[in-house]
């Protein structure tokens, strides 16, 4: 039996220094042929750190209510009634809907998400639409934008669902990007009663699909992808 | 009336349990572990029909935890515990997804068996009561050993009683209430280890350690309790060399409520008190310390104080507004509470089972009981003892890297006469 010569305290076979203050054990008459077994397993567990996303969102949610309820108050006090604190609770709406909501759940529905997203924003451009009495612009450009952009994005939601190559996964974004740009382009086209031609969406358009081809014949070619990964490797 | 329970219930939180799922964090798990030693190695195949036999017959704690709109409730699960290879850290915090939904975790490793709880479910000596039985079983599937059954050993064929998921905290609550306010302890510092808590296991001669306490006129805890106020005395002086400025010491030391009320609750059912010395005064011997431990220790130690402490616990679960405040808010209010009250007003806790005894079919084969506390919030150093046979085990914990306290408890048995082997969990 070993000793702490600082401690004094009996050290079990297992210990190599004493745990109390690190004095090496170095015991010449130790019978070496006695295996030790050690109290504990040398396996340690480990633990994911998770950030309390849900209580830092619910803390966002209540930080965001203030600038909301101050702006609304003073909205009220000053004019009897609610003017430019709309704007400020509309965007509020938004903030929360795609920075915060998210988080609320532990496995958040997406779709649900980008539906309300594309309703927040819509809503918000609906109110500033009406209230700073633009005519068209809400019905002209705001809604069909707003609109293809929730639609691209929850189809590109459900093939990244479903598509497991980076590459495919790569090439659709391109492609609805393309999309999207065709889209804006020709809804500024309509509003403005110009020519329904794209012009400038075809110098960004040109480059995303050939590029996203690109792609799709890359993911074909195992060869040539392990011989990008093997020169372009960090 | 019917003393046996429905199946498939679900089970309010008790009173002392409220706490901890609005508080649990990275620093602090209110985890505790229970392990027995045995004399061969254990066979998980076995553990693992035991593991289904007992956990049958615990109701409470075959839970899971569950969010309501105002407060967590406990759901029954169906599906048996998985059994796990022990691991390096005990008491790391516990992913109730990767455990099956359960709450308490089976552990093996060698020749032993470890059951680690988290606090909702049960106290110390429910825990045990829990691992008694779990043993119990294994060595009857191992060796086809009959073990007598009793209240510290359930029957495993029998249907878990209503009396064992019991809140006895309203149950024996007076309208008395006490302020729970004191002073802010002194805190032990030093390089925090959170995800690592490193045990040092002192291992001592149970009669050694009584005849010792028996000179200064106390009994084991009220001594321990003193050695421990004197090594963080020390930790404190050496911090600061001038006693003027120096802040409390008091410990933690839980009490079983089931010696003072007829309970046999498998729940939470125990109270704490904080005996401790004001160092600002000036130095204490041991044998003074000793004695105003056992002073303090008698006068709070009676029925009338502890039931007007619980009672007061009791009451705040009652009040109105706090009832219909939803969880969420509640557990951010609480949350807020906790770090700035919380265990801020001891420096440590020291935690006695008392002496285990197990019927003769069982002696043979258990060679060893260990009790272990988890980290709590603030205090990085915490001891748990337990008495088996002759020895008593006094399991350190903590959470940070020095092990000054450590040392300097252990190394005052040394001086008083106590032999006292060490084993630990260095890497």
């Amino acid at each position: 039996m070993s000793y702490c010569v600082n401690c004094g305290v009996e050290l079990a076979p297992s210990e190599r220094k004493c745990p109390l203050c690190d004095t090496p054990v170095l015991n010449p008459n130790e019978d070496k042929t006695i295996p030790i077994i050690k109290p504990y397993s040398s396996h340690v567990e480990t633990v994911v750190n998770n950030i309390d996303r849900k209580f830092l969102a619910l803390l966002c949610t209540l930080l965001l209510m203030i600038p909301i309820f101050i702006s609304m108050l003073s909205d009220v006090l000053t004019v009897q009634s609610i003017t430019w604190s709309l704007y400020v609770l509309c965007a509020g709406l938004c903030v929360f809907c795609i920075f915060i909501l998210p988080y609320l759940f532990k496995k958040p529905n997406m779709y649900l998400c980008i539906i309300l997203d594309t309703a927040s924003l819509l809503l918000l451009q609906g109110i500033i639409d009406i209230r700073a009495e633009y005519g068209k612009f809400f019905f002209g450009i705001s809604l069909p934008i707003t609109i293809s952009l929730g639609l691209l994005s929850m189809v590109f939601l459900m093939y990244k669902n479903k598509q497991k190559r980076v590459l495919k996964v790569i090439a659709m974004f391109l492609f609805e990007l393309s999309i999207f740009l065709l889209v804006i382009n020709l809804t500024v086209n309509n509003y403005l009663n110009i020519s329904l031609i794209p012009q400038w969406a075809g110098f960004a358009i040109v480059p995303c699909v050939i590029t996203g081809i690109f792609l799709l014949v890359l993911d074909k070619r195992n060869k040539w992808i392990e011989g990008i990964r093997k020169r372009l490797f960090i | 009336m019917s003393t046996q329970i429905k199946q498939k219930d679900w089970l309010k939180l008790d009173n002392a349990a409220l706490i901890y799922p609005a508080t649990q964090s990275k620093r602090w798990h209110a985890l505790f572990r229970l392990s027995a030693t045995l004399i061969d190695t254990v066979d998980p195949t076995i553990l693992q029909q035991a593991a289904n036999r007992t956990v049958k017959r615990f109701f409470g704690f075959a839970c899971r935890l569950k969010k309501g709109l105002f407060w967590f409730y406990l759901e029954h699960i169906d599906h048996p515990p998985i059994i796990q290879e022990d691991v390096n850290n005990p008491c790391v915090k516990m992913d109730f997804d990767e455990n099956n939904g359960y709450m308490f975790r089976i552990r093996y490793y060698e020749n032993r068996i470890a059951v680690e709880f988290f606090h909702v479910l049960t106290d110390g000596t429910g825990g045990l009561c829990f691992l008694n039985t779990l043993v119990a079983e294994y060595l009857s599937l191992k060796y086809g050993e009959t073990i007598p059954r009793n209240e510290c050993i359930l029957d495993c064929d029998d249907v878990p009683k209503k009396s064992e998921l019991e809140d006895s905290f309203p149950k024996y609550a007076r309208g008395v209430l006490r302020s729970r306010a004191e002073a802010n302890s002194y805190r032990i510092k030093g390089t925090l280890d959170r995800d690592y808590m490193s045990v040092v296991t002192g291992i001592t001669d149970i009669e050694r350690v009584k005849d010792t306490a028996k000179k200064y006129g106390a009994t084991i805890t009220e001594f321990l309790v003193a050695v421990l106020i004197k090594a963080i005395d020390r930790m404190q002086l050496e911090e600061r060399p001038s006693r003027k400025h120096h802040k409390p010491i008091k410990i933690c030391v839980p009490i079983n409520l089931r010696k003072y009320y007829p309970s046999t609750t498998l729940r939470n059912f125990s109270s704490y008190i904080n005996p401790g010395i004001e160092p600002k005064y000036g130095e204490y011997p041991l044998e003074d310390i000793v004695r105003m431990v056992k002073g303090f220790m008698l006068m709070e130690k009676d029925e009338r104080l502890l039931n007007a402490k619980f009672s007061t616990n009791v009451a705040d679960g009652k009040n109105i507004p706090l009832r219909l405040t939803p969880l969420f808010i509640k557990n951010m209010v609480l949350r807020i509470v906790y770090n700035f009250v919380g265990d801020r007003q001891t420096s440590s806790t020291i935690s006695n089972l008392g002496k285990i005894t197990l019927p003769e079919p069982m002696n043979k084969y258990v060679t060893r009981i260990d009790f272990m506390l988890g980290q709590l919030n603030l205090n990085r150093a915490l001891i748990a003892c337990i008495s088996y046979k002759d020895t008593l085990i006094i399991n350190f914990t903590r959470t940070i890297k020095e092990a000054d306290v450590v040392r300097y408890f252990y190394t005052e048995l040394v001086k008083l006469g106590i032999h006292v082997k060490v084993e630990s969990n260095q890497r």
